[in-house]
């Protein structure tokens, strides 16, 4: 079997077989991929490729008919068992990865995403971040976690880039599903799920683009996974310290570090020396916008500290003085990725307003 | 900065000083210059005080004036003395409203005029600036002239000569209130004056600038609270003294609260905002003063992140110096953390 080097998936470009440069695929090619997945143990019904903006993007083969794809434990490739050679993305020799999904990881990779765009994708947005002044990569870097896109290899950035965008947190591991890495994210996307065997899986009807919801990301995650702007309900807190009455408070941006109550996520709280350690910290959601601080104020009782009210007040005016810092600074300049920062701002601090009283919890 | 202008006038700056002192003003070490305004006030020897001192025959109410053919006037039926006329009206012509007073007001109202639709129907919906971008263009002209030169004084605002070409700084020299009004100190370049307290916001609408004011207030809102009305204004004069706190007024009629302002940050004094509605709300027997504060705090952000987010595909000058004003107002907002007590009536 042999796949062409494609650009773009899309069914309609027929590849002409005395051209072995061609850069468009066929119809050929994306079904003797499928075929070779569905030989792997995965599930594809009813799915397509198609170009947008992105180069990524799936839709429904036959839109009036439900969609399918489930992916076999076999056929999800932990991040840490990827790595880049010469600009090519494979699978490290010492990974516990059979033979069969090895190649056909590498070739699905080539064909269809690292090498049809999302190379270029990682890129370009480094290109863009490079071009930035350096007063304000240096409030990236520093009061927005952004280093990974600024700092380093550049080579390195464009891969861990790309690894970031596709990878999808299933049971407790960052992995590359082949395929649902195509899937383009939106806020009022679809949910991934699982079947009764527990393999991950997206199913539904989709009468155009088929979506993946984010998952827990606030705006600026969002932003710092994707390199996009996106309007997203809730926010967290940057990660910073304070102080709650006498007690110093550390706050991380862990959301997956999680419990449960009241049917409410919450998050992990631990001591830390004489201080205390939040995992994360919801400061606004438009729904329930008291629960933010009935989450703090609870968590801090917990704690035995007083103090709460004005401790989280704080928290909350040391977020929204750091995005409009980033507004004051970005409000010079022009471009792109200048328009997406601050876009991404605006939707961060709309998000952090929804936070009106509290409640018991 | 051009101090001691040469400028040729039909009525000297010197010979102007002089009938001005003959009407029982006071002007040392003051001249004229090209600063804020074309008719600016600067320190002939800035290592020097400066003195102002307008008598109070000389502060004429903004209720007094009004504007034929494009001359600023003092109404017929007032009971301003001839001589002050005289001089008030020529003074306009001069070295004002005839020197630049116009022509500034006129810019900015024409650059409010040319900002694009959705931008100006936000602005009048959300914002109160229907004064500013709604009816007859001299009349908004001549309004914006009047409330970015009067000053407050005994009973009610005045439109007081040679201090009304200083500018506008909330770090200036503050205005003296007693037999006079007057200035005195030391400039640091133009005299600037505190005009009372602005938030960013107002302080554009008056003065056509964004600067970084110490308090923010809430914009004029009606709110719903249980089965209660909360009507929130934003006149600034009115206001009571708590201890050492000013508060606004506040009239509980029927089941509506109506309050004269609220703030809603404070720079200097963050705690200071929640805990006058704390104490308004108290005062008033009302109760839950916390969410009420939060929703009012959470209803002012979203309007101004909307507003910046809807100038976002604009670019331009009045552009970007909108969308800095709603930057200034948002950080001033936000500095409401905790409350503290707030003496009782």
């Amino acid at each position: 079997m042999q796949f062409v080097e494609v650009a773009f998936a899309d069914p309609n470009l027929v590849a002409d077989p005395d051209n072995t440069t061609v850069a468009f695929p066929s119809s050929f090619d994306w079904e003797n991929m499928l075929a070779e997945f569905r030989a792997l143990g995965g599930v594809a019904d009813n799915v397509a490729p198609a170009p947008d903006r992105s180069g990524r993007g799936l839709f429904p083969r036959n839109p009036d008919k439900p969609f399918l794809l489930r992916m076999p434990d076999n056929l999800l490739f932990p991040d840490n068992d990827v790595e880049f050679v010469d600009q090519q993305i494979r699978i490290r020799n010492d990974a516990s990865i059979g033979a069969a999904e090895r190649a056909f990881f590498e070739r699905y990779q080539n064909a269809f995403s690292w090498g049809a765009g999302g190379r270029a994708e990682g890129a370009r947005l480094v290109e863009q971040f490079e071009s930035l002044p350096a007063e304000l990569s240096a409030i990236l870097v520093t009061d927005f976690g952004m280093s990974r896109l600024i700092d380093g290899d550049r080579a390195e950035r464009i891969s861990r880039y790309f690894l970031r965008s596709r990878t999808i947190r299933w049971n407790s591991e960052n992995v590359l599903m082949p395929l649902i890495d195509l899937i383009n994210f939106r806020s009022d996307g679809m949910r991934l799920s699982s079947d009764p065997e527990g393999h991950v899986q997206i199913e539904g009807d989709a009468r155009g683009e088929i979506l993946v919801a984010h998952g827990l990301h606030d705006s600026l995650g969002t932003f710092n996974k994707f390199g996009f702007a996106s309007a997203r309900p809730h926010a967290y807190s940057l990660p910073m310290r304070t102080k709650v009455g006498t007690s110093e408070l550390a706050i991380g941006r862990n959301v997956m570090a999680n419990a449960r109550r009241d049917g409410f996520a919450i998050p992990e709280m631990r001591s830390e020396g004489t201080g205390l350690h939040l995992s994360y910290l919801m400061i606004g959601h438009p729904r329930s916008p008291r629960l933010s601080r009935g989450i703090f104020d609870a968590l801090m009782r917990e704690a035995n500290t007083s103090g709460a009210q004005a401790a989280f007040d704080t928290i909350l005016l040391v977020n929204r003085t750091k995005f409009l810092r980033l507004l004051e600074t970005l409000e010079p300049h022009d471009g792109e990725l200048i328009r997406q920062l601050r876009m991404m701002a605006y939707f961060q601090l709309e998000a952090m307003t929804h936070c009106v009283g509290s409640r018991e919890l | 900065m051009e101090v001691g202008t040469t400028e040729r006038r039909d009525w000297p700056w010197d010979e102007m000083l002089e009938a001005f002192r003959a009407l029982g003003g006071a002007a040392k070490n003051i001249a004229i210059g090209k600063g804020e305004h074309d008719c600016s006030l600067f320190a002939v020897d800035p290592a020097e005080p400066v003195l102002l001192r307008v008598p109070a025959n000389l502060l004429i109410s903004v209720d007094e004036i009004a504007f034929r053919n494009g001359n600023i006037q003092i109404i017929e039926s007032s009971s301003v003395p001839e001589a002050e006329r005289g001089f008030f009206e020529r003074y306009q012509t001069t070295f004002s409203w005839g020197a630049g007073g116009k022509s500034g007001s006129a810019g900015f109202v024409a650059g409010l005029d040319a900002l694009p639709g959705d931008i100006r129907a936000l602005l009048i919906e959300e914002f109160g600036f229907a004064g500013l971008l709604q009816g007859d263009v001299a009349e908004r002209v001549q309004n914006h002239f009047l409330r970015s030169t009067e000053i407050g004084w005994q009973k009610g605002p005045v439109i007081a000569p040679l201090l009304d070409r200083t500018g506008y700084d909330p770090k200036g020299l503050r205005p003296e209130r007693g037999k006079h009004l007057q200035i005195q100190g030391y400039p640091r370049g133009e005299i600037s004056v505190r005009r009372g307290v602005q938030d960013p916001c107002s302080a554009f609408c008056l003065y056509g600038f964004a600067g970084p004011e110490v308090n923010a207030f809430s914009l004029s809102v009606r709110a719903m609270f249980g089965d209660r009305q909360l009507a929130i204004g934003r006149r600034f004069i009115e206001g009571e003294k708590r201890g050492n706190d000013i508060i606004p007024r506040s009239e509980l009629q029927g089941d509506a609260l109506n309050l004269s302002y609220l703030p809603l940050g404070n720079r200097k004094f963050p705690r200071q905002p929640r805990g006058i509605l704390h104490r308004l709300f108290r005062d008033a027997g009302l109760n839950n003063s916390d969410e009420v504060f939060d929703e009012i705090l959470r209803v002012n952000a979203l309007r101004f992140i909307k507003l910046m987010k809807a100038l976002e595909p604009y670019e331009g000058a009045m552009i970007s110096t909108l969308r800095t004003v709603a930057r200034y107002q948002l950080e001033a907002m936000f500095h409401c953390v905790g409350s503290r007590e707030i003496a009782p009536a």
